[in-house]
């Protein structure tokens, strides 16, 4: 890894870490034509915030994060009015300035923990390689105890499939942790563990978070497990934040129909409720709200043109009729 | 009336080197009517083995399993009866791979019919297509699609459909709703509960989420390293566990943080399950146990009748539950007893 950080990072961190204004993600098909994926999307990250995205496959909520990270495919379009990571511009910023926020600035970590391990390398080599060149046997055994890891000296002579999932995301959290980085994606990180493994990892994750002041990024369809992790979070509905406030508010006295959907169907609270219908896929969002034709309070406005931003102390919501003013 | 009663069932995958996976390790429950056994445990505690020595695509290494009385499975039994085979049929976690993507949603309705059934006439096996499509909330035009064609929670209700296209008495459902996103889950969960209903099955539920295991199941049983920690009706072993494991795996559940607690609070067990290529001796948990004395090293816990569920611990009678006044203990594998918690009519 190339180890030249930026030297702004070496200073004391002004304003955001991450400021993420009017973000939109397109995907080019094989007819040339573009179909966009997320729109409208803005994220304002203080030091040692930690936010959650939540939403249904398709949603647009993995997209947002890779757009920040520079992880899209080639034929991905990202449009921002402003897109700035640390003090990284990175609309402007060139290839190589953008690869050097990884690691220091940028980190994420994925949902399958064993498929981002290369499965030929020992956990010490890989590890090693995320950390600052030169770094010792001793600094890595260090690191993967910091995340958790029982044994860790003997852990670093082991191969990824001698690993447990919870092992292998320990191992991946200590990759992304080991260049202290401002602010962490983590894209779905328990979605494939066992629930008593999640559990650990989630205590793991918050501890760390709060303790190291890094800002999260937590990605997840479940609304019990960000509740868990962020004080803070957006709600992403067919590629657009339909909410976004503080939590547990948030999920407590929900604005928009969708947020409270979203919650009547959680299972264990007596009767379910099923959003009915589908949620449309890309390229076939409806006009005005996406989500007034599965929405039990939509009117003919609603079918017709998008909501406003309607804003409250700490939290905002897009809906012609929220559920609470 | 449906009784499905398995018996010391026993499965152990040899592997190289002379050793052997333990994957069950005598489970037996036993069930009656349209009711539903759900089977929670870890990744490896042999859930899924369970549901395959069930669905009879698998056979025990000792152990039998009779449905209606009559022995289904046994070590060394012959080939599957093909009414037998009729009676249970199965669903499979994800639908994308369950399908055969060659196939029209009609085809796919159709197959089990032309395979099964022996000369069952085409204008009678179109009928119960349609019937089936309907059911499921297909229209007819949509019978020419592909799987790809569909949605993930569309897929699953195919799954489902064709699963009962021979009227089977038992249904096997293996992680049926972890692969869909929570509100087409909620959709999934009323369906099975409808057709259920509609069909008067006995379904065996393998799931990891307790909370959908709530909602569903009338009967849980806890599974850990292929043996029984804990099995009963679901609101006692969900809501007043007696188990450290069953009690573990409750706290462990993410719960929605409504109020001012703190962030991710500590996690209940430690480590992940030992391997079952060797197993721990005594009881398996013990090694995780937060309760575990002397005698949880040496000797392996017989289950025993406590407070209306059974249960494998040497401790389990030094904590009681609160117990409701006047409620009656119904004993594991007893038919009903226990209900899901929902309203009778979801």
């Amino acid at each position: 890894m190339n180890s030249t950080a930026l030297p702004q990072q070496e200073q004391p961190r002004q304003g955001p870490v991450l400021d993420i204004q009017g973000l939109s993600v397109a995907f080019r098909s094989h007819h040339q034509t573009w179909t966009t994926v997320l729109e409208h999307f803005d994220l304002r990250l203080e030091q040692g915030q930690a936010t959650a995205i939540v939403g249904e496959s398709g949603s647009g909520k993995t997209v947002a994060a890779l757009a920040v990270m520079g992880l899209l495919p080639g034929y991905a379009r990202v449009e921002a009015r402003r897109l700035q990571a640390g003090n990284l511009d990175l609309l402007t910023a060139t290839p190589k300035a953008r690869r050097s926020l990884l690691g220091p600035t940028l980190a994420m970590i994925f949902q399958e923990p064993r498929a981002s391990l290369n499965p030929s390398l020992t956990v010490g080599y890989q590890l090693k390689e995320a950390m600052p060149r030169g770094s010792t046997t001793a600094a890595a055994a260090a690191l993967l105890a910091e995340v958790g890891m029982a044994d860790p000296r003997a852990r670093l002579r082991a191969f990824p499939h001698e690993l447990s999932g919870g092992m292998a995301q320990r191992v991946l959290i200590a990759m992304a942790l080991a260049r202290k980085p401002a602010v962490l994606f983590a894209d779905e990180p328990t979605t494939a563990l066992d629930v008593t493994v999640q559990a650990q990892i989630l205590a793991q994750l918050a501890d760390l978070q709060q303790r190291q002041r890094m800002a999260m990024v937590f990605i997840s369809h479940d609304l019990a497990v960000v509740s868990q992790v962020a004080r803070h979070a957006l709600v992403l509905y067919a590629g657009a934040v339909v909410e976004e406030g503080a939590l547990p508010e948030l999920f407590k006295h929900p604005a928009h129909p969708y947020t409270q959907g979203l919650i009547n169907a959680l299972p264990g609270q007596g009767d379910l409720q099923p959003i009915s219908g589908l949620v449309p896929s890309p390229g076939q969002w409806p006009p005005g709200c996406r989500f007034a034709p599965r929405c039990p309070r939509a009117s003919a406005v609603c079918h017709e043109t998008l909501p406003p931003w309607l804003t409250a102390d700490n939290s905002r919501v897009r809906c012609h009729h929220p559920l609470r003013p | 009336m449906t009784t499905l009663v398995a018996q010391g069932l026993v499965r152990h995958f040899p592997v190289r080197g002379k050793r052997v996976v333990q994957a069950l390790n005598g489970v037996s429950f036993a069930m009656e009517g349209a009711v539903t056994l759900a089977i929670v445990g870890e990744s490896g505690c042999g859930k899924s083995t369970l549901g395959r020595l069930v669905s009879l695509l698998d056979q025990p290494d000792a152990g039998t399993l009779h449905l209606n009385g009559q022995r289904i499975a046994a070590p060394g039994l012959a080939k599957v009866q093909p009414q037998v085979r009729r009676a249970i049929q199965t669903v499979f976690q994800d639908p994308w791979t369950s399908l055969n993507p060659r196939l029209t949603l009609g085809a796919i309705l159709d197959e089990p019919l032309r395979l099964m059934t022996g000369g069952m006439n085409p204008a009678r096996r179109r009928e119960a297509v349609m019937e089936m499509a309907g059911h499921l909330g297909f229209a007819p035009e949509q019978l020419n699609r592909y799987p790809h064609m569909f949605s993930g929670g569309q897929r699953q209700r195919i799954a489902i459909g064709r699963a009962l296209m021979l009227h089977p008495a038992v249904l096997v459902l293996d992680e049926p709703v972890s692969a869909l996103d929570v509100s087409i889950q909620a959709q999934i969960l009323a369906l099975l509960l409808r057709l259920q209903r509609d069909y008067h099955l006995l379904m065996l539920f393998i799931s990891h989420d307790l909370a959908v295991v709530r909602h569903i199941a009338n009967q849980v049983l806890v599974l850990y390293l292929g043996k029984v920690m804990e099995v009963g009706p679901a609101a006692m072993v969900l809501d007043q566990p007696l188990h450290p494991y069953t009690k573990a795996l409750q706290q462990a559940a993410p719960k929605l943080r409504l109020g001012a607690e703190p962030l991710a609070p500590h996690a209940p067990l430690p480590g992940d399950p030992p391997s079952p290529l060797d197993p721990p001796r005594g009881c398996v948990f013990h090694p995780r146990c937060p309760h575990t004395i002397a005698i949880c090293r040496t000797e392996i816990p017989q289950p025993r009748l406590l407070e209306g569920r059974q249960v494998a611990c040497h401790r389990a009678h030094e904590w009681p539950t609160e117990k409701e006044p006047g409620e009656s203990a119904t004993a594991p594998g007893e038919p009903g007893g226990g209900e899901p918690d929902r309203a009778a009519d979801a």
